[in-house]
Formats: C-alpha cells, structure tokens, sequence
C-alpha cells in the first residue's frame, strides 16, 4: 500500500494548519495524521 | 547585562602581536553571537506573548506571524539507503572520495538525472521539519 496521501488545502486552510502546527510544535503531517486517526476513531 | 567590549578599541590593540589579536576576535565573536541568540529568543518570547495576548500594535509598529519551515524539506541520507540501496552505495562511494558523508540536492541531481525520478526520490527520502511560527515586527508606514 502506497504509504502517501496527498492533501489539497486552500490557502487559508494551510494557514490555519501552519498556525495549528506552529502551536503544538508539530510538522504539517503530523497535524493530518492525528486528525484523520481521531476521524478513523470517531473522536472527531 | 552582559559585558561585551569591542576589543579593538582598547589602548595598545595594534600593538598585540596578530596571531593574538586574531584570537581575542574569535574570543569576541563568540560572545557576539551567544548575545545575539539570547537577544534573539527574548525578542520572540515577547512577540509570542504579545500574540497571546492579542496586543500586536503600536503607534509605529505592528506584529506579523508567519509560519516557516513546515514546507522546508532536505534530503534524509538514511532514507535513501532503505529506497535505493543502489543509489546510496554510488553516492557513498562518490562521497568517500569528496570527504563530504552527507546528502544535498546537488547529490540528488547527480544520482536521479532524470527530472521526473529525481522529484519522485526527493518526496521519498525528504525529512519535514516543524513548523515554527517567525515573528517580525513591520514599521508602519508614513511615519
């Protein structure tokens, strides 16, 4: 299975996860992963 | 406070042989640059604190936010021994021969000289870094 998903944001959605990221000292990925796993979960 | 000087200023300097001279600089600049990264770190400790508090304006200056750093990616040297071991032993061998143990894009050029290869490789063995938010204070205009 290919190990890369690919993620289109807008430009104020990249923002608002840079800002997210900046926040909680995490990179870009980590942010998608965690909230695509609490989606998975249904946590979120 | 720190108690920096500037060692050229003081009585006698040209009279110090060079050799020390150039060691006293190296002395200083090392200082220099420890009270710049120190300056550096209250300077944004003050502008995250003045973002909390939502209080990012001045008569003269204002408080912009970016975030860098999040799209800034650089090759992983290891990355490539597990996606193209092949690869890896080439620029190893390269490298041996330079001194140079590490792995640039300039090396990518020369291992994936086809275009399309070489960003395929590049999103393989790239490392993301964190995304860590730049402050910079803008003076307003006209005044």
């Amino acid at each position: 299975m290919d190990r890369k998903i690919t993620v289109r944001l807008t430009p104020l959605e990249l923002a608002l996860l840079d800002r997210f990221a900046a926040d909680h000292e995490m990179t870009r990925s980590e942010v998608i992963r965690n909230a695509v796993t609490a989606r998975l979960e249904g946590r979120i | 406070m720190t108690n920096l000087y500037s060692p050229d200023e003081i009585k006698g300097w040209e009279e110090i042989r060079p050799i020390d001279r150039a060691v006293i600089l190296r002395g200083y600049r090392e200082q220099v640059e420890a009270e710049l990264e120190r300056v550096k770190a209250l300077h944004d400790e003050c502008c995250r604190l003045a973002r909390e508090a939502d209080d990012t304006d001045t008569d003269e200056w204002k408080l912009q936010v970016r975030y860098a750093s999040g799209t800034s990616r650089s090759p992983d040297v290891e990355m490539l021994a597990v996606e193209d071991p092949q690869a890896y032993a080439r620029l190893y061998e390269e490298q041996l021969k330079k001194w140079r143990p590490k792995l640039t894009k300039t090396d990518l050029d020369w291992l994936y000289d086809d275009a399309d290869q070489r960003k395929d490789m590049m999103e393989r063995i790239s490392v993301e870094h964190m995304v860590k938010p730049q402050y910079i204070l803008v003076r307003k205009e006209g005044i």
